[in-house]
């Protein structure tokens, strides 16, 4: 399965090659305007951590962590390293040599070299255990909307990959470049972490700014057409990064990451009617647009109705509850990707879904609010399963020299 | 230190992993402490101190098998799924650090 993936991975990457230099070279994948290339580097040091707010690159690795007994200043280590690494290979540079001493291991384990830097992005969390545990004494620090969401309607999430202390969301163009970043960081805190669980994203599924075109998730339609879109700085400030609000002063600008498995009962979809997949999720196939419109960016009329006085959207349609009118004007930032995971060994069908990843300012109001009406109500529920993820709080970003999460400590 | 010993790969039917794995990281204890001298020397005491720690994190965790039998431990098969990936992620923090020792202490 693990075989067959990673040569599905390796065709379909084949048409994003990047190109092939040795590294630390930002200033060559950058244009005089600033903007990057689809092979470029997107700056690692910021306000905000990039990866939320920037452009959804193609693929995603994304991998959770708990810590293993490390002590409080085990935890600022790994962080000051996890970040220079994070520097360096977001730059497109190995995380260290990788030639020149036969008797040592590589620093670098070597698989990214000649990739260039693919637009990886490399965003840090902290999940809620991080804050509990006593021998860390962070309690004081934690953010004040990092509770855990409980069960919501319709969850089925398994222990094994749910949850975890950190997590890294590595997205690039390439797909051995976001996994050679999660590897990396994975050696490098050896001894201070171990992996609980990790997750390849494939295909991005939204549109996560206003010059992108909406991708398709496995479902064969658009989504995310009217997500928050990060080049919006005034949506994002309301619904996306903690501000004045957060008594935890460390963490303003910061944001939280809901990640959940959406398993797609793939068989069972691609045997519905076009007419029913287009009532369940509200929009036409193939152009996208709502079922009250012609164009995929048309208005969503919730209240339009036909014949009888039925309403054209109906009333358990995945858009009509997702949308933000439905929500009391509650939105999020989607960051999704389509996944494949092999075979389900009970039943043999397709193991594969959207891997969905959100961004907002307050999980509990936001996704957990609209996950809430969904996860009732939904249409779609009779075609997917959420079955593992896991809530972080993303600290703001870093400035050269100091560490994402710095905050914790000072 | 063999990652094998511990998966179960190596004895599936005489049953006698954990024993062996013993016998591998006392092996591999004692080659490391003929080298910590130098490692010593060379500045590097910081580096002995974390192998240590670590060599001592799977010694604990694998007295807890230990069982009044001839090879002195349980069978393999009594080590719980969760043991069994510590075991492996123990192993593996030690011997990350460990795979740095020889280009330290060669002259």
């Amino acid at each position: 399965v693990t075989l067959d993936r990673r040569r599905f991975l390796a065709v379909a990457g084949a048409g994003a090659a990047g190109l092939a230099v040795g590294g630390g070279a930002a200033s060559f994948f950058e244009d005089a305007s600033g903007a990057a290339s689809a092979d470029g580097v997107v700056p690692f040091h910021g306000d905000q951590q990039a990866g939320i707010a920037t452009a959804a690159q193609d693929r995603l690795v994304f991998g959770a962590f708990d810590l293993t007994g490390a002590t409080r200043s085990d935890l600022r280590d790994l962080l000051r390293s996890w970040t220079a690494a994070a520097v360096a290979m977001t730059e497109g540079r190995p995380t260290g040599p990788v030639d020149g001493n036969e008797l040592a291991p590589p620093a670098d384990t070597g698989e990214a070299l000649g990739l260039g830097p693919a637009r990886l992005t490399i965003t840090f969390g902290l999940g809620p255990s991080l804050f509990s545990n006593r021998a860390l004494g962070l309690a004081s620090r934690r953010p004040s909307k990092l509770a855990p969401l409980g069960p919501l309607p319709g969850d089925a999430l398994e222990p094994s990959r749910s949850g975890g202390d950190l997590c890294v969301q590595a997205c690039a163009n390439d797909p051995t470049v976001a996994f050679h970043a999660v590897r990396n960081l994975a050696r490098i805190g050896r001894g201070a972490v171990v992996i609980r669980w990790t997750q390849l994203g494939f295909g991005r599924t939204s549109s996560t700014t206003s010059t992108q075109s909406t991708p398709r998730n496995l479902q064969g339609f658009k989504d995310g057409t009217n997500n928050i879109h990060g080049d919006d700085t005034a949506a994002m400030s309301h619904y996306g990064w903690a501000g004045d609000e957060e008594p935890q002063a460390w963490f303003r600008g910061g944001s939280y990451l809901v990640a959940r498995w959406i398993r797609m009962l793939i068989e069972s979809w691609d045997r519905a009617s076009l007419g029913d997949q287009e009532a369940t999720i509200g929009r036409f196939k193939e152009s996208g647009a709502p079922l009250t419109g012609m164009q995929e960016h048309d208005p969503v009329k919730l209240d339009l109705r036909g014949s009888e006085s039925v309403p054209i959207i109906p009333l358990n349609a995945h858009i009509r509850l997702a949308a933000p009118s439905t929500n009391g004007g509650e939105r999020i930032l989607r960051r999704g990707y389509s996944f494949t995971d092999g075979v389900d060994p009970v039943t043999g069908e397709l193991d594969a879904g959207l891997f969905f990843v959100s961004f907002q300012r307050d999980p509990r109001k936001q996704f957990a609010a609209i996950q809430t009406r969904l996860g009732a109500s939904d249409a779609l529920n009779e075609y997917i399963a959420h079955t593992g993820g896991g809530l972080f709080a993303v600290p703001p970003g870093a400035r050269p020299g100091g560490f994402v999460g710095e905050g914790l400590f000072a | 230190v063999a990652h094998s010993k511990i998966t179960g790969e190596e004895d599936r039917y005489s049953h006698t992993d954990l024993s062996d794995f013993q016998a591998n990281l006392y092996g591999s204890r004692k080659a490391f402490e003929l080298l910590k001298p130098a490692l010593v020397a060379e500045g590097d005491s910081g580096l002995a101190a974390t192998i240590e720690r670590r060599f001592d994190t799977v010694q604990n965790g694998l007295d807890r098998y230990r069982r009044p039998t001839p090879l002195g431990f349980a069978l393999y098969s009594a080590v719980t799924p969760a043991d069994r990936r510590a075991f492996a992620q123990q192993i593996d923090a030690l011997a990350e650090p460990l795979s740095t020792v020889a280009a330290r202490v060669s002259p």
